[in-house]
Formats: C-alpha cells, structure tokens, sequence
C-alpha cells in the first residue's frame, strides 16, 4: 500500500513497484485516509510519505505511529524529501521500519532490497537518517568514546547491513567487522545477543534520546 | 439656629453702633465738611465688612472688619461727647462722658486686634488662644480705667467743674500707666504674633490670604512713618497723616475684602514684593537725597541749589541699581517660594545643558519644585491628533477635559502641555513660569521621545522584513523539496521503468543509467541549496539540528543546548550563527576544541561559540553577513577574540 500526495511520484512509484514484482493493492493521497485504508485491505507493507496532507508537515511520521499502534507487526517504510527525525525516533528501534530519503528509489535495486529486509522484520535507515539520529541523542557527544573506524561501523551497522556487507563496503574482514563491533557494543555497555539485527536495535535504543519509554522498552 | 441668629446680631452690631456714632457726632463736629470725610472714611470699613459679612456669613472677618471702623466712630463721638464740657453748652452727663472718653481711645484698635485674631478663616489659631483674648480684653480695659480715672485734666477744663476720678501727681499716674500701657502693647503684639503662628502652620491659601493682609496692613507702619517726617517737616497735622489714615481705613479693608473672597486675584506674592521693594527703594532714595543735600550743604556753605542738583544727580544715579538689588533681596524674603522654584528649575536646566541630569527627569523635577505631586507634563509627537498626548515614557496618555493646563508652544504650534493635579492661579502662574524656563529640557525630552519612537518602528519593520524573509525561505525550501525535487525524482522513477525494458547491453541502458544518476545528483543539489535556504535539520528542532552541525565538523565540538522551540526566525538565525562560527573556527583559528552554547536569556536566545584557537579574528564576510542576519532581527552579535586567547562569538537573538 501507497500514502503518498503526488500523483506523480505515486503513478512512478506505483509502477516500479509493480515491475519488481510487488502488489500495490491501494494508493491513498493523504494521511488521514491511511488508517481506513489499511483496516480495509489489510496490506502486507505499507509505504508513507513523511510530509503529506492535510497539514503537509510530519503527518506520514504521526499515521506510522499509528498505525505501528494498531497493527503492530505490519511492516512500514517511511520516505522523505529530507531528513526529519522528530516523530520517527520510536520507531526506528522497533523492526520491521525502514526509513530513507526519497531519491534512493532511483537506486531502483537497493531500494526494492531495503524492502525485502523491512518486509523479514529488518531495518533499513538511510545513511544521512543514521546520522541525524546519531546527532539529535540528548547525550553528550556519546561517539566520543569510538575510534573513527568504529563510528563507521556503527553507521553501516544502524542502517540495516551485516557484518558481511560492512566488511565490503569498507573492504575489511569480516572477522575485523566482528571484532569492532563487539568493541562498539562494550564501549556503549550494551549487551551482545549475536544477532546482528538485535545488536542494530540496542545501539539505536541507546542512541535514542532519553525519556522516550516506548524506544527503551521495545528494545530490551 | 440660634448662634446663627447671634451671629448675625454680632455682624450687624458694628453698623449699628456706627450709625449711632455718625449721628451722634454729627452736631458736634464743628465742620460738615470733616465730618463728611470722617464719615466715609470710616464708612469703608465697616461697609466692607458688612458686604463681606454677606459673601461668607459663616465667618468673623465681615464683623470684626466692620469694627475697624465702627470703633473709631464710636470713640470719636463718646470723645466730642465729653467735650462738649469744655464748651458753653455742655450736653447731658458730659461730666462723666469727659472722664470716660479720657482712656476710650485704646478701643480704636479693638477691630484691628479682632480682625488680628480672626483673621482669614475665622477661628482663632488654638484653643489656647482663647486666654488671649481674654487678656487683650483685660488690657484693653485697664489701660481706658487707668487713663479714665487717673489722668490729670487738661488746662481748659472748666476749674469749678469736680470731675470724677482721683487727683494724683503725674509721677503717680506715669507709674501706674506704664505697665497699662506696655501690657497693652504686648495684647497687640499677640495679635500680630496670632498672624505669624497661622501663617507658619497654615495650608497655601491661609498663606495667600495673610500676604494681602500684609500687604494692606504693612502700608500702615510706612505711611504712619511719613506722616511723622512730614510733621516735622512742618506739613499741616491733617495733611500729614492724611495718608496713613487713607492706608488703614482704605487699603487694609480693600486687602481683607480680596484676600477673603478673590485671593488668587493677583499674584500677591509679587505685588508684595514688588511694592515693599518700591516702598524701600523710596525711603532709601529720600534718605540718599537729604544725605547728599546736608552734606554739600555743609561743604559749599549754604548754596541750597547746588546742593539740590547734586542730590538729584546722585538720586537719580543710585534709583535703578539701588531698585533692581532691593527687588531681589526683598524677593528672596517676601515672595521666597517664586524665588525657590526660579532657582532650582534654573538650576535643573544647568545640569541638563551639563550632562549631569536627565531632560526626562523634567517632570519629576517640576512636580517637587511646584509641590504639586499630580502634576502630568505631556508632549505631542509631530503628526498626532490635537488631543493625542504621551507621557516621558512615550505611553499614550489622556488630558481630561476640565483639566487645568499650560500649554506649550513651539512657534504657534502647541508641543505639549504642563497638567496641574492641584489647581490654582497662583500655582497656574508658577507653572507657565516654569515651563518657559524648562523650556529646554522639554524640548529636548520630547525630541529624544520622538527619535526613539521612529527608532522603534524601523527596528519594528526591520523585524518584519526579516519575519517575512524567514517565512519565504521556509515557503521556498518547501517548494523545493514538494515541488521541484518530487518531479525529479518522479521522471527518475519513470526513467528507470524504461530502463528496465532494455536489455543491459543496449547503449540506450547505459544512457539511461547515466541521465538517472545525474537527475540523482541533481536531486541531492536542489536539497542542499534548500538546506542553505532554510536548514531542513531545523525540522527536528535547534537541539537537533546544532548537535547535527557539531557532528560534521572536523573538530571536536561540545554542544550545551536545552530542548526549547524557538520561533522559527530565531532558530533559523541561531543555526546560521553557529554553523558560521564553527566554520570560521575551523578554518583561521586552528581550534582543537570548540564549545557551543545556548541558552535562555531574557525572552531571547543567548548563543556563544567559543574555541582555544589562536585568536585575534576579524570580522569577515562570514560574520558580517550572520551579523547582518542577527541585527535584522533586533538581536546582538558581539566578538571577543584577543590575540592567541581564543575567540568568542556570542549573540543574543
């Protein structure tokens, strides 16, 4: 399912989707019509537009969480011309939520990737998202802890990638990636479960600002 | 009901016992003419007291100024009563009459001493006062008993004729007269001493009333004088004291009358002051004048002309001088408070023109040097309405209509206006005289109010340019990301879609492969110049959005900022100065730390980026055009950098 207020980036969308193989079963224009619409066709993933009508502000992000209320295993992608964190920083630690800025849809594969990985209870968080979220932690300077290199990792890390992924996109061995990691998770005394996923979540629930209850409670 | 009644008896007794007199006297008066002028003279008196007596009922004043003349009268006929013993045809019990008008005389001040006492508002000064009267009543009666019955008869009386009374040698009568006599000098100086504690305790009008009292009395001493040098001088007896009698039954009624009924007629402080001065400036000249004539005369031996000429030349020398310098001294004593407030306004407008007062204290000033706490001084801005007014502090403010007031003109056109909150002429009269001497400081405050109006309402539109500039960018940056950016994105999707139909190895792919790319970048060009239109960061608030600034610098950058949610003009022009400094940090001061922060000051924003660099920046372009931004919106930028101690830029929005 569709929510988005351009009929043109929803017809572009609508297609693209299509010829990745995917069923579009509804296209809504705006936010309050999103509510009804997944109640009625019970969609398997639901796209949304972060600045939509009626007031053309932050109403996508609003109706996500919603929706991630009253459908809480549904998964959900939220795009945005910029980056706005505000309203979405809940979300991001709960799975099943990808947030990315609206041109990586021209990168038709990795975008019709990041939605599988949602689609399996994954994340999918936008490079410039990470580090929004990275900036916007109530704390202070937190990364000051990391080397540089661990930073990177923790970046690539939080955007959804494995291990083996981040050892590619920074030519390293994966076992070097591994051990960074375990760094990154001692230093920010977060506890390692092994699944890469999970780890993702905590370092994010860690990183989310403080006295967000619902961020620190879904990730433990 | 009853006391009224009496009083009224009392205020009519006056004219009755007058009347009795003038018929009494009349066929014993040897001339109708003196009789006549008696008469009137007397008359004014007792006419005006009545007269008065009928304006304020409820008062004293009316009588016992009536009886200024009526007692006179009365001792004058019991006086041509008795005498009539002397003559061929003695009138019924002239005998007794005779001895009893011997000592009468001292009754011719009871009215004086009565007006004396009750003087202005009719209640004596304290109820101990009370024993004054008495005594007065006391001296007054030994004095006429001791006179009376001890005074040894004149020559003409008739030798055969045994009067009543004691035969006793003069030293006898001098002994015992004396302490009469100073006893009754000390009952008058109670009635004068009666004026003086009135005035000392009494309100501004009781003051004014007694400076007419004094002013009609005071001609009293001063003509009495003249008529004595005038005896001497060889005038006849009825010339000379002509004017004394003139001054005490003519000018002391006349004082009374306007100092009950019309006392803010004049300004009586002046008229005082300056018919004192002239009275001084006379009796000085006449003494300069006999001074010089005595003295050439005894050097030149006798020559009367030139001695007249000389005097007249050294008179005439002396008069202006001599009046201006007595003038100001007997300002300074009689009309002090005029002199007082001339004094400090004058000296008020010194320390303006020194830089040591204020121009808008001028209504402060005013309001303690007039007494008058209520008093308002109002200005007209140029270009309000006639009746449109504001106070020192530039708040609007209203003249009610009944308002006593002074205006303040400026070339025929009226700048503001001087409102009394204690109304009278007398304090309307000092007012005007003020405002013209504060003149200046007025001006001036009413000029520096209108400055800073006009100051405000260009910092005003100033703030509204910048308002709606910060409005239009965010419209811009809107239009930006909705418009622009989504339509790119959109034929991007659609370009993709064609993509897909081609088979990779056609060239029409890989064209496509590179006009998708290139609309991508294009893309992240169009988000980034609407970041530098509006930052989009902002969206998160300005904790987020400073703390995501920090995060791109390449020095380490603490950052100090609370959660709060600046108007977005404010937040905008925060975000611009921090990014700004920190770029400016970077690239001169070879900063290895940087600090930010902001904080709630005021109703503002306090923001301060300092760093450990090397210090001594100038403003460049960077800042200039973020101070530009941060003034625009009424804000302050300051720039602390000396040289290798590190710099701080801090502003308050």
């Amino acid at each position: 399912m569709l929510a988005e207020d351009s009929a043109l980036f929803r017809e572009g969308l609508r297609r693209l989707l299509a010829e990745g193989g995917h069923d579009v079963v509804a296209a809504v224009g705006d936010a309050d019509r999103l509510d009804d619409a997944v109640d009625r066709h019970r969609p398997d993933f639901v796209i949304i537009d972060v600045r939509m009508p009626p007031t053309m502000t932050v109403d996508g992000a609003l109706a996500a969480r919603r929706l991630r209320a009253a459908h809480p295993g549904l998964p959900m992608m939220l795009l945005s011309q910029h980056v706005e964190t505000r309203h979405c920083v809940p979300l991001v630690a709960t799975g099943g939520f990808g947030y990315l800025l609206k041109d990586r849809v021209l990168g038709v594969d990795d975008f019709l990737d990041a939605i599988r990985r949602v689609a399996a209870g994954g994340s999918a968080l936008d490079p410039e998202v990470v580090s929004a979220l990275l900036a916007s932690t109530g704390r202070a300077d937190p990364l000051a802890v990391l080397t540089p290199r661990e930073v990177e990792v923790l970046a690539l890390a939080a955007e959804g990638r494995s291990n083996g992924a981040i050892a590619a996109g920074l030519t390293l061995a994966e076992r070097t990636v591994e051990t960074h990691m375990r760094s990154i998770l001692q230093k920010l005394r977060v506890p390692d479960t092994g699944d890469s996923h999970r780890r993702v979540l905590a370092v994010l629930a860690y990183l989310s600002p403080p006295g967000d209850p619902a961020a620190r409670g879904r990730s433990g | 009901m009853g006391a009224r009644t009496m009083l009224r008896r009392g205020a009519l007794l006056p004219g009755l016992v007058f009347a009795v007199a003038v018929a009494v006297s009349a066929p014993l008066n040897p001339s109708v003419v003196d009789w006549a002028v008696q008469t009137c003279l007397l008359g004014v008196p007792v006419v005006t007291g009545l007269l008065l007596h009928r304006r304020v009922p409820g008062s004293p004043v009316g009588a016992a100024l009536s009886w200024v003349g009526a007692a006179p009268a009365a001792v004058f006929a019991v006086e041509s009563w008795g005498a009539t013993v002397l003559t061929g045809g003695p009138w019924p019990a002239a005998r007794w009459v005779y001895t009893f008008q011997l000592g009468a005389w001292v009754w011719n001040l009871a009215g004086f001493v009565a007006l004396c006492l009750v003087f202005p508002d009719g209640m004596l000064p304290g109820r101990r006062w009370r024993f004054a009267v008495a005594y007065c009543v006391a001296a007054a009666l030994s004095v006429h008993a001791v006179v009376s019955l001890l005074r040894p008869v004149s020559g003409d009386y008739p030798p055969g004729l045994r009067r009543p009374g004691l035969e006793v040698p003069d030293a006898v009568f001098a002994s015992v007269a004396i302490p009469a006599f100073c006893a009754a000098l000390v009952a008058l100086g109670l009635a004068v001493g009666s004026l003086v504690v009135r005035y000392r305790a009494g309100g501004e009008t009781v003051r004014t009333q007694l400076r007419w009292l004094v002013l009609g009395a005071g001609t009293v001493p001063v003509l009495l004088a003249g008529g004595w040098i005038a005896e001497l001088f060889g005038t006849p007896v009825d010339l000379a004291y002509l004017g004394f009698l003139a001054a005490m039954l003519l000018a002391v009624p006349a004082a009374i009358a306007v100092a009950v009924v019309r006392h803010d007629l004049f300004d009586i402080d002046r008229l005082l002051g300056t018919t004192l001065a002239w009275i001084v400036t006379s009796v000085l000249s006449a003494a300069i004048f006999a001074g010089v004539v005595f003295a050439i005369a005894d050097a030149a031996g006798g020559d009367s002309r030139v001695g007249l000429t000389g005097a007249a030349f050294v008179t005439a020398m002396c008069l202006l001088p001599l009046h201006r310098l007595i003038s100001e001294l007997v300002g300074r004593v009689v009309d002090r408070e005029r002199t007082v407030t001339r004094a400090r306004v004058e000296q008020f407008v010194r320390q303006v023109r020194g830089g040591t007062a204020q121009p808008e204290e001028t209504e402060a000033v005013l309001r303690t040097v007039l007494g008058d706490p209520g008093l308002r001084l109002l200005v007209r801005l140029p270009g309000s309405a006639a009746d449109r007014y504001v106070d020192p502090a530039g708040e609007p403010s209203q003249v009610a209509p009944g308002a006593v007031r002074v205006p303040l003109t400026t070339s025929g056109t009226e700048v503001g206006v001087i409102v009394l909150g204690l109304a009278s002429a007398r304090r309307l009269r000092r007012a005007r005289e003020a405002a013209v001497q504060a003149r200046l400081p007025i001006e001036v405050s009413r000029l520096r109010l209108e400055l800073r109006r006009a100051l405000d309402e260009t910092r005003a539109g100033q703030a509204r340019l910048a308002l709606a500039g910060a409005a239009e960018r965010q419209r811009l940056a809107r239009d930006l990301h909705d418009g622009a950016q989504q339509q790119l994105i959109a034929v991007g999707m659609r370009l993709r879609s064609v993509q897909r139909g081609i088979a990779p190895d056609q060239p029409a792919h890989q064209d496509l492969e590179t006009a998708v790319t290139a609309l991508g970048d294009t893309v992240a060009d169009l988000r980034r110049l609407a970041h530098g239109v509006r930052p989009s960061r902002l969206e998160d608030g300005l904790a987020a959005a400073l703390r995501a600034l920090a995060t791109d610098s390449s020095v380490p950058v603490t950052v100090t900022v609370p959660e709060l949610d600046p108007p977005e003009v404010v937040a905008t022009t925060a975000y611009f100065v921090v990014a700004e400094a920190l770029t400016n940090a970077m690239k001169h001061a070879q900063a290895t730390g940087i600090g930010v922060v902001v904080r709630q000051q005021g109703g503002g924003l306090r923001i301060e980026v300092s760093d450990n660099g090397v210090g001594g920046a100038r403003p460049g372009f960077g800042l200039t055009s973020v101070r530009d931004r941060v003034l625009s919106i009424g804000g302050e930028l300051t720039v602390h950098s000396p040289a290798g101690g590190g710099t701080t830029i801090a502003a308050v929005i």
